[in-house]
C-alpha cells in the first residue's frame, strides 16, 4: 500500500537516519524525490530471507523484527534502517523482516542509492559503521542465543542423566530380586530333584552296603573255619575265597563311595571348579539313580536300560554337579515319557532309555535316547523355555530343560538339540567340546 | 534241591554260593542263577521236566520286572514256589507279590539263616 507523504517530511525523516547524516542538502532532497513509500499492516512480510534484494528501507513510522525463520534477531523502530547489506553485495537477503505494527517504510532503490554515494562517497564511512553495529549486534544476538542453546542442553543433559540414574538404580533393584528369586527356583528344583533321588540314592547305597555286609560276615566265618583245617587244598580254597570276598568288599565300598559323592555334588550349591570327570561312569551312574528313584515313587514302572559307552573317551573338564543334574534331568524326563505311553496301553511296548557316549569333532557327544511319548513339532521350540511343562500342575518345574541348556551351553560352551517324533521317540544330545 | 536264583546284580551268585557253601558241598542244594526276567524265563523252559523247586526273584530290574516273572511264572508253572525280594519292603510290593501268588516276600538285606530254615524245612 503506498501513501502520501510529503516530500518535506521525508527529508525530515532521512535526515534523521544515522546512514545520510552530513549528506548535503541538494542529495538528500534527490533522494527523498526518487523515493516510494509503503505501508504494511503488522504480521505482513516487508523482506523475505532468499529473495533478491535491489532496495533498502528506512523505517518512516512503526516497528519490525528482523528474524530468520523463528528466531528473532532484532526489533528495530521509526528512524532505523534496514535490507541495505543485500544491497551493497548483491546476495540474496539473509534474514526475513516482518512488521510488528502497522509500519510506514520508505524503500530506495539500488541505483538511487548508488547514485547518491557516487556524488558524497564521505558517507561510505556511514555505511561501514552501520554494517560493524549491524554485524555485532547479529553477533551478539547469535552468541546470546548459542549460549542460552548450550544451557538449555546442559540441562536436558543434566536431567536426563539422573532419569538415567534412577531409572538404573530402580532396575538393579528389580535385578536383585529377580537374581535372588531365580536361586530360590535354582533351589527349589535342586530340592526337588534330589528329592526325586533320594529314593534311587537309598537303594543305590543300600544294596553295595547289603554286599559289604554280607562278604565281610562271610569272610569271618570262613577265617573261623580256616583255624581248624589241615588240609593244604581246603586252605588255598578258603584263601582264595577270602581274597576274593575282600575285593568284592573294597569294590561295592566304592561304588557307595561314589554315590555319596554324587550326591553331595548334587545338592552343593556352588563349586567353582572344573574337575576332570569320565562321563561314561557318570552316564552309568546317574541312569541307575534315575531309574531306582523312577521306580520307587511307581512300582508298576520299568524299563529297559540300554548303554554304550566310547571305550577310549577322554576324560574332560566340567562342572560335574552341574553335568549331573543335566544328565539326571535328561534321565527324569526320558523315564517318564516312557511310563507314559506305556500307561496308555499299546500292546507289545517294550519302554527303553539309552545312554550313548561317542567322540565327534573335537567333542564328547552323550546320547539320550527314549522310545517315549515324543514331542510334537508344535512345542518342540519351548521346551527349553523356563517354565514350560507339559507335567499336571504340581509336578513339573519346567525349570528342567532350561537349566540344562544353560549349563550346557553356556558354563560349558557346548550344544544341547533335541530330535523327536511323536509316539516313537525322543533323542537329547549333548555335544561338551573337550 | 534246586534254587532259581534272578537277580540283576551279578555278585549275588558268589554271595549265595558262599552263604550256601555247605550245603551245596553237601549236595544237599543247587542253586542257578539268572541276571534277567527273561534270561530267568529261558531257563525255566528249558529246564523242563521241571526239578527246581523255588524261584528267589529280585523285583526292581530293568526290562521285565521280578513280577512279570512271577505272573509268568505262575501261570505256566503253577506248582512253583517264588519267593520275591526287595529292597523297598512298601505294603504296595507286598500285598501286589502275594495277589500275584507269591509264596513270600523278603526284604533286603535277606537274613539267610531264615531263608535257609524256610528252604529246608519246606516252609515256604
Ligand atoms: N524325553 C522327553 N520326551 C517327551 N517330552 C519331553 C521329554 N523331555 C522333555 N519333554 C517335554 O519338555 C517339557 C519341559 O521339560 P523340563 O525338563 O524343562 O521340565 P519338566 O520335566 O516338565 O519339569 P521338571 O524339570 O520340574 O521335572 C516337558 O514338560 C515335556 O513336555
Amino acid at each position: 500500500m503506498s501513501t502520501n507523504i510529503s516530500i518535506d517530511f521525508l527529508i525530515k525523516v532521512l535526515r534523521k537516519v544515522f546512514l545520510f547524516q552530513n549528506l548535503p542538502d541538494h542529495l538528500v532532497k534527490q533522494l527523498s524525490e526518487s523515493i516510494k513509500t509503503e505501508e504494511f499492516a503488522p504480521n505482513k512480510v516487508i523482506i523475505e530471507k532468499g529473495d533478491e534484494g535491489n532496495t533498502m528501507f528506512v523505517i518512516i513510522s512503526g516497528k519490525v523484527k528482523i528474524h530468520d525463520g523463528k528466531e528473532q534477531v532484532a526489533e528495530i523502530m521509526e528512524g532505523n534502517f534496514f535490507g541495505e547489506m543485500a544491497l551493497l553485495d548483491g546476495e540474496p537477503r539473509s534474514m526475513s523482516v516482518t512488521a510488528i505494527e502497522p509500519t510506514i517504510v520508505a524503500i530506495i532503490h539500488r541505483n538511487d542509492f548508488f547514485n547518491v554515494l557516487n556524488d558524497f562517497p564521505a558517507i561510505s564511512k556511514n555505511i561501514i559503521t552501520q554494517l560493524t553495529r549491524h554485524l555485532r549486534a547479529q553477533n551478539d544476538v547469535l552468541i546470546a542465543q548459542w549460549r542460552s542453546k548450550e544451557k538449555e542442553l546442559n540441562d536436558l543433559v543434566e536431567k536426563r542423566t539422573e532419569e538415567l540414574a534412577n531409572k538404573n538404580s530402580e532396575l538393579m533393584l528389580v535385578l536383585d530380586n529377580l537374581k535372588l528369586s531365580q536361586q530360590q527356583l535354582v533351589q527349589q528344583e535342586k530340592l526337588a530333584s534330589l528329592g526325586q533321588l533320594t529314593a534311587g540314592i537309598a537303594h543305590e547305597i543300600k544294596n553295595p552296603l547289603n554286599f559289604v555286609n554280607n562278604f565281610s560276615e562271610l569272610s569271618l566265618e570262613l577265617l573261623e573255619e580256616f583255624k581248624d583245617l589241615t588240609d593244604e587244598a581246603e586252605r588255598d580254597e578258603i584263601l582264595s575265597d577270602l581274597k576274593n570276598n575282600l575285593e568284592k568288599i573294597n569294590n561295592h565300598g566304592k561304588r557307595a563311595d561314589s554315590i555319596v559323592k554324587n550326591m553331595l555334588n548334587h545338592s552343593r550349591t556352588r563349586n567353582d571348579e572344573k574337575q576332570l570327570a569320565d562321563l561314561n561312569k557318570m552316564s552309568e551312574e546317574f541312569l541307575q539313580l534315575a531309574y531306582h528313584g523312577m521306580f520307587a515313587n511307581n512300582p508298576d514302572f520299568s524299563c529297559y536300560l540300554k548303554t554304550s559307552f566310547a571305550e577310549n573317551l577322554p576324560k574332560v573338564n566340567v562342572f560335574s554337579q552341574d553335568i549331573s543334574r543335566v544328565l539326571l534331568n535328561l534321565f527324569n524326563n526320558a523315564m517318564y515319557a516312557v511310563n507314559k505311553r506305556k500307561k496308555l496301553g499299546v500292546a507289545g511296548y517294550e519302554p527303553s532309555v539309552s545312554v550313548t557316549t561317542s567322540i565327534s569333532n573335537g567333542s564328547v557327544i552323550i546320547i539320550v535316547q527314549d522310545n517315549g511319548t515324543g514331542i510334537p513339532d508344535s512345542v518342540k521350540d519351548k521346551i527349553f523355555e523356563p517354565f514350560f511343562t507339559t507335567k499336571p500342575s504340581g509336578e513339573g518345574t519346567g525349570l528342567g530343560l532350561s537349566l540344562s541348556y544353560d549349563i550346557i551351553t553356556q558354563s560349558h560352551k557346548g550344544k544341547l538339540s533335541v530330535e523327536s517324533i511323536e509316539n516313537q521317540f525322543t533323542k537329547f544330545i549333548i555335544q561338551i567340546p573337550i | 534241591m534246586k534254587v532259581l536264583i534272578v537277580d540283576d546284580e551279578l555278585d549275588v551268585e558268589q554271595l549265595y554260593r558262599q552263604r550256601f557253601r555247605k550245603e551245596i558241598k553237601a549236595g544237599e542244594l543247587e542253586v542257578m542263577f539268572a541276571f534277567s526276567a527273561n534270561e530267568a524265563m529261558n531257563f525255566l523252559a528249558e529246564l523242563a521236566p521241571m526239578d527246581i523247586v523255588l524261584v528267589l526273584s529280585d523285583i526292581n530290574m530293568p526290562g521285565l520286572t521280578g513280577f512279570d516273572l512271577l505272573k509268568f511264572t505262575k501261570e505256566k508253572y503253577p506248582h512253583l514256589n517264588v519267593v520275591m525280594v526287595s529292597a523297598y519292603g512298601d505294603a504296595e510290593n507286598m500285598n501286589k507279590a502275594s495277589s500275584l501268588g507269591a509264596s513270600g516276600f523278603m526284604v533286603k538285606p535277606i537274613d539267610f539263616t531264615l531263608l535257609k530254615e524256610k528252604i529246608f524245612s519246606g516252609g515256604i
